[in-house]
This record gives structure tokens, C-alpha cells and sequence, in this order.
């Protein structure tokens, strides 16, 4: 080897240690946020160990949870307390207690972190808006139906808003808060969303109850394109339960675009599938009653809250093998994630 | 339009609502080793008009302790919007029995509930 080459190799070597370096100070700067639906807690999870590195108490039947872009904030909708509570996320201190119109179900945060969209489950359904300069309660919007789950769109232009009772999708425009279109006939469970190369919304993947799968629906003609069902295994093998009429329950689209994974109650499952050709890669053992989903940003690592064995299985996304199941609160449901430092 | 056969041949007795979403943690199996809960609700259902509801059309979706939770938090008014909205998911319940079951938990669960 001359000396031209031999610098060469070493070059590629530091790069590459570098790289690795980057990559682990970045996992380093992000938390999985996990609430659990039984109790007053919310665990933050270090992706980078895998163990619960910080709390966040008094937050009886927290339901949904977002984290501010810039990382300054954490927000959890509280069922019992019918508020939105305001964290501060260096000190995991409540900072703030904003009433809702009524009682909550989950919520989504938009991309610039201006606005906190609140979902009203209880009987007509609204959506409340929560301006995050002013931590005021400052629109509530009518809407058919409670709303169970709802997301901003990641171009920020809309949200998207399921009922279970109303049967219904209703799609607003963040720019005016009103109604543009809705997909009516199901009762709509989670949801998740791809994008277009230019970042506009692609694709409304949907779960609906009864149906051991998801609903794929086109953005742009509003009409329903596919209907995946998820694998069966043999009845002996299935968790026996109601499912609360929802046997798929939790869904996501990988950071870099490449894969949906969908989770299975009914099966004890974690499903993946490649985007956009829907191809099943695999199915994945995870604890009882998987539920919610979040993935780390560079998509190594998934996050499946296990509702009955109350742990949270860390999934290799690579190698589509559980990594480890870490235990954590009674029933933990929605998750997310949270990039400290990033502002 | 497709859907599974579980659909079709099963009917879920509660949906949704108390306590987020499908909690439906009702189950045969024994309880895991890796189960690590951090709270024991330790609730007991007092006697009363409302108590044979709750259990019957409640219980068989939600765990007991979700209303450990809940304790102290809702009026009557407010337990009534949730057994309507759990009406709505199709919580077997009549116009009558949700007064009763309203009444029940603001008496045993609510606000003023030693």
C-alpha cells in the first residue's frame, strides 16, 4: 500500500468514526415520550441506553402528548383533568394548566410549534386550538362526531381529525381552522401519513374499527385506493380480548419514508411494510396488546407501547427483531418523540 | 369493500372512550412477568343504584382502575357527557340507566367523594 493510499484509508476511517460519532450524539439528544393511560405518569425514555432516564408526575389519565420542534415544551392531554398540560421540557416541570371545552382524547402540534390541536371525544366533538405563544384556549372548533385521533399534516396545511362515533374523517385548513373535505362511513382510529418528494401529503393510512388492518386513502382524489388486511396467526396464538372493537391499533410511517409499520392487538404483532408498494417485509413478536408506535429520527429503532404487559418494545428496524422490552406505567398508549436541545 | 372475519363474527360489548382510547385490557391470560404497573388503583365499588350498570356495561372494556383516576375530577354533569359519549361507542346503556349510573359516580367518584 503506498503512502497516497494508506492517507486515504485513514481519511475514510476518521470520516467514518465521525459519522458514528454525530449519529450517537444525535440519538443522544432525543427522548421517547410514553404516557400510560392508567396512571399519572409519563416515562421519557433514552433511545441511546434504553432505559427511562426521567418522569414527568401528576398527570391522571394523560392521553395524547406532543413535543415543541424546537424542543422547549412538552404538551399531554389529561382526560380526568379535561386540560392540556404545559411542561418545561429542561426542568419537567408543569408550567401550565389550560382548560379544555371538555374532555380530551389525543393532540397534534404543528411544524412551526405555533398551534396545539386538541382532539374533544366527548358527545358532539369539537377541536380545540391552543395558540402555544399565549398558552390560551383560543378556538373551539365544531366538528361531527368526538374526535379521537388527530394529526397536523407535516407540510403544516392541514389537520387531519378521526370519530369513532361520528363514523367520520374530517380534514381542516390550519390556515382558517375550517373544514375542506371529509371521508365519511368508518369509525376512524389512528391514522398516519406519507409525503410526496416535495413534502406535501401523499397518503392517509387509516385504521377503523373491525378491521385487522388499514385503509389506504389518496390525498389528492379523497377516495380510498387499498384495503390492507394484516396477517393472521393460528387462534391459540391470538390474545383474547375485545379490542376495544379496534384490533389494529397503532400505526406510523418511518422517518425516512421507507416503511409503514402497523401494530396488531389481535395478534401480539408489530407488521411492516414497504412504501409505496405495500409489500409485507415482516411481522414482528412484540409484548400483549401492542398499541401507539414512534421511531427515533435516523429510523434504526421503533417504539411500540404494550398496553396489558405495560412495557415498550424497542424494535431493530433493520434487522426487524425486539431489541428489548422496557417496563414502564400501567397501559402505556401514545408515544412520540422529543429532540432536546434542538432550538 | 373488505374486512376481517373478526369483524363479522365479533360484537364488542363497549367501545372506546373511558379512559383513552380502546383501553380494553380485559384478558384470560395470567399476568405477565414483565408487567411493571406503577399504580393499584385499589378501588372498590360501593353499593348503590348504578353499581350493577357500571359493572355490566363498563367493566367488561375498562379497567376498575381508570375511576381511581377519575376520582375527584367530575361532576354529575361531567360523568353524565362521558357515559353519553360512551353511549355513542355503543356502551349497552338506556336513556335511564345513564341518570342512574350518572348519579352513581358523582356520588362515589366525584368531586366532593371523601
Amino acid at each position: 500500500m503506498n503512502k497516497s493510499v494508506k492517507r486515504m484509508h485513514t481519511l475514510l476511517v476518521l470520516a467514518a468514526a465521525l459519522q458514528a460519532l454525530l449519529a450517537a450524539e444525535a440519538q443522544a439528544q432525543v427522548r421517547i415520550l410514553q404516557t400510560n393511560s392508567l396512571d399519572t405518569m409519563v416515562h421519557l425514555i433514552d433511545p441511546a441506553t434504553n432505559e427511562i432516564v426521567a418522569e414527568i408526575p401528576g398527570i391522571p389519565v394523560a392521553h395524547g402528548i406532543a413535543a415543541a420542534p424546537d424542543g422547549s415544551r412538552i404538551y399531554v392531554s389529561g382526560e380526568a383533568e379535561t386540560a392540556l398540560k404545559v411542561i418545561d421540557a429542561h426542568t419537567l416541570e408543569i408550567i401550565k394548566t389550560i382548560p379544555l371545552s371538555a374532555r380530551p382524547n389525543n393532540i397534534s402540534i404543528t411544524p412551526d410549534g405555533r398551534k396545539v390541536y386538541v382532539g374533544i371525544i366527548a358527545s358532539p366533538g369539537a377541536i380545540d386550538v391552543i395558540d402555544t405563544t399565549t398558552l390560551e384556549n383560543v378556538k373551539t372548533i365544531d366538528v361531527p362526531g368526538g374526535i379521537h385521533n388527530i394529526y397536523v399534516t407535516p407540510d403544516g396545511k392541514n389537520v387531519v381529525a378521526g370519530s369513532i362515533a361520528g363514523r367520520r374523517l374530517t380534514v381542516l385548513d390550519t390556515a382558517t381552522d375550517s373544514e375542506v373535505w371529509a371521508w365519511e362511513g368508518e369509525a376512524i382510529r389512528p391514522m398516519t401519513i406519507s409525503t410526496k418528494p416535495d413534502g406535501s401529503t401523499d397518503k392517509l393510512f387509516v385504521q377503523v374499527s373491525g378491521h385487522h388492518g388499514f385503509v389506504v386513502l389518496d390525498w389528492d382524489t379523497r377516495q380510498e385506493v387499498a384495503r390492507i388486511t394484516q396477517p393472521d396467526v393460528p387462534p391459540e396464538q391470538r390474545y383474547d380480548s375485545t379490542y376495544n372493537g379496534a384490533p389494529a391499533h397503532g400505526i406510523g410511517v418511518a422517518p425516512d419514508g421507507k416503511t409503514l409499520w402497523s401494530t396488531s392487538r389481535m395478534n401480539s404483532h408489530v407488521y411492516v411494510y414497504s412504501l409505496p408498494e405495500l409489500e409485507l417485509l415482516g411481522g414482528i413478536p412484540t409484548g400483549t396488546d401492542p398499541d401507539w408506535i414512534t421511531f427515533t429520527p435516523d429510523s434504526t429503532r421503533a417504539y411500540v407501547a404494550n398496553a396489558v404487559s405495560g412495557t415498550v418494545s424497542v424494535i431493530d428496524m433493520q434487522t426487524l427483531r425486539e431489541v428489548t422490552q422496557i417496563p414502564v406505567g400501567k397501559s402505556p398508549k401514545r408515544n412520540g418523540i422529543i429532540r432536546l436541545g434542538a432550538h | 369493500m373488505a374486512s376481517s372475519g373478526w369483524a363479522r363474527t365479533r360484537k364488542p360489548a363497549l367501545l372506546l372512550g373511558l379512559a383513552a382510547c380502546g383501553a380494553c385490557t380485559t384478558t384470560t391470560r395470567p399476568p405477565e412477568p414483565a408487567a411493571a404497573p406503577a399504580f393499584e388503583a385499589g378501588v372498590a365499588l360501593p353499593e348503590g343504584p348504578g353499581r350493577e350498570i357500571l359493572v355490566a356495561a363498563c367493566l367488561s372494556c375498562h379497567e376498575l382502575a381508570a375511576l381511581a383516576l377519575f376520582k375527584g375530577f367530575y361532576t354529575r354533569e361531567s360523568w353524565r357527557a362521558l357515559v353519553l359519549t360512551m353511549q355513542e361507542h355503543g356502551a349497552p346503556v338506556d336513556d335511564t340507566e345513564i341518570e342512574v349510573l350518572a348519579d352513581y359516580l358523582a356520588q362515589h367518584f366525584g368531586p366532593t367523594t371523601p
